[in-house]
C-alpha cells in the first residue's frame, strides 16, 4: 500500500518541489545580498558594536524594505497553498474519477487504504513545508540580526508554517471527502482555511497561554519597551484614578490629532497609556501554543474526513 | 454447489427513494450471471451492495459466505470492475499492474502481463491516453489477475462499439472458463448478455422481476396464441407475464412449470430477449406471485411479444 500511496502522491510532491525551486533561490539570493550589503556598508559591524547605526540602517531599509511585504505574504500563503495542493485532490479526485471504486475493491480494507494515503501525504507535506519554513526563517533572520525588523522574531520559529500547512491539508481533505469534487474542494478548502485560521488566531490571542503582559507608562512619552520587538496587541488610556478612557473622552480632553501639543496635554492631565503585549522573547512559546492549536483542530478535520470516507453510503 | 450470492430482502434507500427493494437471490457458483434491466432500475446499486461499496438499508447479502468487503480475505475473493472502467488517468498501464500486485496477495503477474501483451496495450502508456475499449480491458485485466472467485462487472461493455463488445465478452468468457470464475455482469441490453450468460436476473423499477438459470427460464416460459379470451381464466399454475389482444386474437406470454394442455392455444417457444422484454414492459407482473392484469385492459392495443 505504501508504494501505491507514494505513486499517487508523486505528482503533487513534484509540484510542491517545483514551487520551492522557484521560491527558494529568490529567498536565498536576496538573503545573501542583504548579508553582504550589511557587511560591506559597515552596518553589521555597527550593530555588533552596539553603536548608533540609524543612518546605516536607514540605507539598508530603503534598499530592502520593499522585499518584506512580498516575502511576508509568501510566508503566509505558501503553507496554505501546499496544504491545499496535498489535501484538496486526495479524496476528491478519487471520487470525481470513480477510482475509489477501483481502490476499495482491491484486497485492502478501506481504512488501511485511507490510513496509508493520509499518513504518506501528511508526511511528505511536513517535510516540504518544513523546508519552506526554514528558508523563510533564515531569510527573516537576515533582517532580524540587524535589529531592523521585529517581525522575524515574532514569526515564531519554523513550527507555525508547518502546522499551518497541516491544518490546510486537513481542511482540504475533509472538503474533498464532503464535496467529492476537486475544484469545489479546493475553493471550499481555501475559504475554510482562511476563516478557521482567523478564528483560531483570535482564539489563541484571547485564551491561549502564555497570556499577554501589560505595561503602563505616562501617555505622550515613548514606551519603555520601544525597540524590543514586542508584539503590541492593544493599547488604551487611563486617567489618574485608573479609569479607562474612551477615544471620545480623550478627544474632548486633548483635541487635535497626534503631535507634541497633544502629548503635552496628555502628560499634563496625568493620563497613562496601557499596552497589552507579548515580548519578543516569547516567540517560541507562542509559536508552540499556536501550532498545537492548529494541529488539534486539523486532527478534528481529519476525523471528519475519515468518518465520511469510511462510512459506507 | 454453494451459493456465491445470497440476498435476503435486500434493499437500499437513497433519501426517500428506494433504489432496490426486497431483493432475494440465491445464485449458485460457477455461473455467468447476467443482470439486465433498464437504466436506473437498480443494477448498479445491487452490484455495489454485493462488493461492499454500499451498505444495505434493509435485509442482508452474503457473498461467498461472507459479508461484502468485511476484511482483506473477503475483498480478495471478489473482483470488481465498476461502471465506465475507472482507472488512474495519470498512471501508466504498468503502474496499474504494479498497483494490482501491491494490493492483492493472490495477484497473478504472469497472467496480467500476458493479457496486456496479447491486447497490445503499451505498458508505458498512461491510462488517461487509452481508448474506452483499452481502458475497459485494462480494468478487466486488474479484475481477473487478482484471481478472485467471483468477478463482478458493472456495464462493462456500455462504452464499447459492437465489435469491441463481442471481443470483450469473448475474452471474459474465456477467462471465466479458464480460471473457473463465477461472473456477474450487468447490462441494459439483453443482446449483450444473451451469448455470454447462463443465469439471468431481470431488475425493473428497483425490484427483481425474474431470476434463474437461462435454460430453466426458457423451458418454463411459453407464448400462447389463440382466439380472443380472458387470460384470468387460465389454470392456477400458469402465470401471465404479458398479454395482448387484437379484435379476434389473444397472445399471452406465460410462465408455468407444467405443459400446456388446452388445445385452444397454439404453444410457441420464447427467445431470451422476448422473455426479458416482456418482463421489462410489464413491471407489474413478477415471477413471484399471481400477476395483476389491471393495467392490461381486454382491448389494449397490440403488444408485440
Amino acid at each position: 500500500m505504501t508504494w501505491v500511496a507514494w505513486r499517487q502522491q508523486r505528482p503533487s510532491t513534484v509540484a510542491a518541489i517545483a514551487l520551492l525551486a522557484v521560491a527558494g533561490p529568490i529567498l536565498l539570493v536576496s538573503g545573501w545580498q542583504m548579508t553582504s550589503f550589511a557587511r560591506d556598508s559597515g552596518l553589521a559591524a555597527c550593530v555588533a558594536s552596539g553603536g548608533d547605526c540609524q543612518l546605516l540602517a536607514e540605507a539598508f531599509g530603503n534598499r530592502y524594505r520593499s522585499l518584506l511585504e512580498p516575502v511576508w505574504l509568501l510566508g503566509a500563503l505558501l503553507p496554505v497553498a501546499l496544504g491545499l495542493l496535498f489535501g484538496g485532490p486526495l479524496l476528491a479526485r478519487e471520487f470525481e474519477q470513480g477510482t475509489h471504486r477501483l481502490a476499495w475493491t482491491q484486497s485492502v480494507t478501506r481504512s488501511r487504504w485511507l490510513g496509508a494515503r493520509l499518513a504518506l501525504a501528511a508526511g511528505v507535506l511536513v517535510v516540504v513545508s518544513a523546508v519552506a519554513a526554514l528558508l523563510l526563517t533564515w531569510w527573516y533572520g537576515r533582517f532580524d540580526q540587524l535589529g531592523i525588523s521585529g517581525r522575524a522574531a515574532l514569526e515564531r520559529g519554523s513550527l507555525v508554517p508547518v502546522a499551518t500547512a497541516v491544518l490546510a491539508f486537513s481542511i482540504a481533505t475533509a472538503a474533498g471527502a464532503l464535496t467529492r469534487r476537486v475544484v469545489p474542494a479546493l475553493a471550499a478548502g481555501l475559504v475554510a482555511v482562511l476563516v478557521v485560521g482567523l478564528a483560531l488566531n483570535l482564539a489563541a490571542q484571547q485564551w491561549l497561554p502564555p497570556r499577554p503582559l501589560t505595561i503602563t507608562y505616562p501617555a505622550g512619552s515613548p514606551s519603555p519597551r520601544a525597540g524590543l520587538g514586542d508584539q503590541v496587541l492593544s493599547s488604551g488610556y487611563r486617567d489618574r484614578t485608573g479609569r479607562d478612557l474612551s477615544a471620545q473622552v480623550l478627544d474632548r480632553l486633548c483635541p487635535g490629532t497626534a503631535g507634541q501639543a497633544v502629548d503635552r496635554c496628555l502628560a499634563a492631565n496625568g493620563i497613562q497609556r496601557v499596552d497589552r503585549y507579548q515580548p519578543a522573547s516569547r516567540a517560541w512559546q507562542l509559536g508552540l501554543a499556536q501550532s498545537a492549536l492548529y494541529l488539534v483542530v486539523g486532527a478534528l478535520f481529519l476525523v471528519l474526513a475519515w468518518w465520511r470516507t469510511l462510512r459506507p453510503d | 454447489m454453494a451459493a456465491v450470492i445470497q440476498a435476503q430482502g435486500l434493499g437500499k434507500r437513497y433519501g426517500r427513494r428506494w433504489a432496490l427493494t426486497d431483493c432475494t437471490l440465491d445464485i449458485p457458483a460457477g455461473r455467468v450471471v447476467g443482470l439486465v434491466g433498464p437504466n436506473g432500475a437498480g443494477k448498479t446499486t445491487l452490484l455495489h451492495l454485493t462488493v461492499g461499496l454500499l451498505a444495505p438499508t434493509s435485509g442482508s447479502v452474503r457473498v461467498l459466505g461472507g459479508r461484502p468487503a468485511a476484511n482483506p480475505a473477503q475483498l480478495a475473493k471478489v473482483g470488481f470492475v465498476a461502471q465506465d472502467s475507472p482507472t488512474y488517468a495519470g498512471l501508466r498501464v504498468a503502474d496499474h499492474l504494479k498497483l494490482g500486485a501491491r494490493l492483492n496477495p493472490g495477484w497473478d503477474a504472469a497472467l496480467a502481463r500476458g493479457r496486456i501483451g496479447r491486447l497490445g496495450l503499451d505498458p508505458v502508456r498512461k491510462a488517461g491516453k487509452l481508448s474506452g475499449g483499452q481502458r475497459a480491458q485494462l480494468a478487466l485485466t486488474l479484475g481477473i489477475a487478482k484471481r478472485p472467485e467471483l468477478l463482478i462487472l458493472d456495464e462493462p461493455v456500455a462504452a464499447l462499439d459492437p465489435l469491441a463488445r463481442r471481443e470483450f465478452l469473448q475474452g471474459l468468457m474465456e477467462a471465466a472458463a479458464e480460471h473457473e470464475l463465477s461472473v456477474m455482469l450487468s447490462s441494459h441490453l439483453v443482446s449483450d448478455l444473451e451469448r455470454a450468460c447462463d443465469y439471468l436476473i431481470v431488475l425493473v423499477d428497483s425490484r427483481v422481476r425474474v431470476a434463474g438459470a437461462v435454460e430453466g427460464l426458457l423451458a418454463t416460459h411459453h407464448r400462447l396464441t389463440g382466439a380472443r379470451r380472458d387470460p384470468t381464466r387460465l389454470p392456477a399454475d400458469q402465470h401471465v407475464v404479458a398479454a395482448s389482444h387484437t379484435d379476434r386474437q389473444t397472445i399471452l406470454l406465460i410462465r408455468t412449470v407444467g405443459p400446456v394442455h388446452d388445445p385452444a392455444w397454439a404453444v410457441h417457444d420464447v427467445g431470451l430477449e422476448q422473455l426479458v422484454l416482456a418482463y421489462m414492459r410489464h413491471p407489474e407482473t413478477t415471477a413471484l406471485g399471481r400477476p395483476t392484469l389491471a393495467a392490461v385492459p381486454p382491448d389494449a392495443t397490440e403488444v408485440s411479444l
